[in-house]
């Protein structure tokens, strides 16, 4: 990290207190729940995202439930991919996505080209392998809130580069894929309006 | 105007919610994963020592804090900016040690436990115990070796949540070898 640091980096780098401790804390919980299973094959590794991602989905579906109330006319499938991009990403990451692509049969391409949680990775191919563990979690976080919305989907992501840029912080290529499993979405109906505070029961 | 501060505050309180619910759901596993409740809270507090250790950073470049001269005056730090800068809450100090090196931190409500109840099965589950961990950990990387642990707790059905603080010793420079 040699030399002085650009005034965009610190722009970049200088988030709420609050998002910078969920951050901590998802580093800590991907080292947590990456124990590396006994067994190196491939199930281990898979069980690991499951977990990971099966957080997330709960997650997802209580944020979900904490809609603003206009954002309960979601009706259109695309509303919801808006509400995920513009309202989700800017409460976890005080930001909107980049960028939202569709080819209008389903499937959803959704970018952000500084995903927060990889920004602290170094930048190079060495950790393009690595990239996975860190979007686990969002992903079964988009599909809770989806599920939420009452649309089913399957959400998967993948890392395109971690530009290297010696002095900024300039994080990855982020396509999220969101992909609808069913061809017509079930209706949300709305929360009546006695319904009371999700308890999360251990 | 109006709009775009109600879109901040709104953003601002999905974010805490964030931090919570996912906090929760990390529980939730790693109740799961082990067997009994004192393995979670060790693993708690391991966590929380790793996240405190790189939160000091974050809190020394946020903050104009310097350097605190005595126990007493980290303590207003870490409840007046600390806690206030990162869970938007002030605890209250109390029970000081008549020696100065034991206070208590008296929190009236804890964002970390919001939606939450405890089963009676985990009766022994310090369910917040992550942040005894960040204190510790915090606290190490400025040279004070300190216990945190807590001593009520509202989801035991006490009044109040308290932490109390003691210091055990100031840890010394590593001198480099070869000039003791």
């Amino acid at each position: 990290m040699g030399g002085k640091c650009w005034p965009g980096a610190r722009g970049e780098r200088w988030r709420m207190a609050d998002a910078v401790l969920f951050e901590f804390l998802h580093t800590e919980m991907v080292a947590e729940l990456w124990a590396p299973d006994p067994d190196p094959g491939s199930g281990g590794k898979k069980k690991s995202l499951s977990v990971l991602e099966g957080l997330g989905f709960r997650v997802g579906q209580a944020l979900g439930e904490r809609l603003p109330r206009e954002t309960l006319a979601v009706r259109e499938e695309l509303d919801a991919l808006k509400f995920l991009c513009k309202d989700l990403w800017a409460a976890m990451f005080q930001k909107h996505m980049d960028g939202l692509r569709t080819n209008h049969q389903g499937t959803y391409v959704l970018q952000d080209n500084s995903f927060p949680l990889l920004i602290p990775m170094g930048s190079g191919p060495q950790y393009l392998e690595e990239a996975p563990k860190f979007l686990a979690f969002t992903c079964g976080l988009l599909c809770g809130a989806l599920h939420t919305l009452g649309f089913q989907s399957l959400v998967t992501a993948s890392v395109a580069s971690l530009p290297a840029c010696k002095s900024l912080g300039v994080g990855c290529l982020l396509p999220l894929n969101v992909v609808q499993a069913l061809g017509h979405p079930h209706l949300w109906s709305l929360i009546s309006a006695g319904k009371g505070n999700q308890i999360n029961k251990l | 105007m109006s709009r775009q501060a109600n879109r901040g505050t709104e953003s601002k309180k999905m974010s805490s919610e964030l931090f919570t619910l996912t906090y929760g759901a990390l529980v939730t596993q790693l109740c799961k994963d082990y067997e009994n409740d004192e393995d979670v809270n060790k693993q708690l507090d391991r966590m929380g020592y790793n996240i405190g250790v790189r939160l000091i950073e974050d809190f020394l470049a946020r903050s104009n804090v310097g350097r605190c001269h005595d126990f007493r005056e980290t303590a207003d730090v870490i409840a007046k900016v600390a806690f206030k800068m990162y869970l938007g809450i002030t605890p209250s100090i109390t029970n000081w040690s008549p020696a100065g090196d034991e206070f208590s931190l008296i929190l009236e409500n804890n964002p970390l436990v919001d939606f939450v109840e405890l089963p009676d099965n985990h009766s022994a589950l310090i369910y917040s115990n992550l942040l005894c961990g960040v204190l510790r950990g915090a606290l190490e990387m400025v040279q004070m070796a300190v216990e945190a642990k807590f001593v009520q707790d509202t989801l035991k059905g006490d009044g109040v949540t308290e932490i109390r603080m003691r210091f055990i010793r100031r840890i010394e420079d590593n001198l480099p070898a070869g000039e003791e």
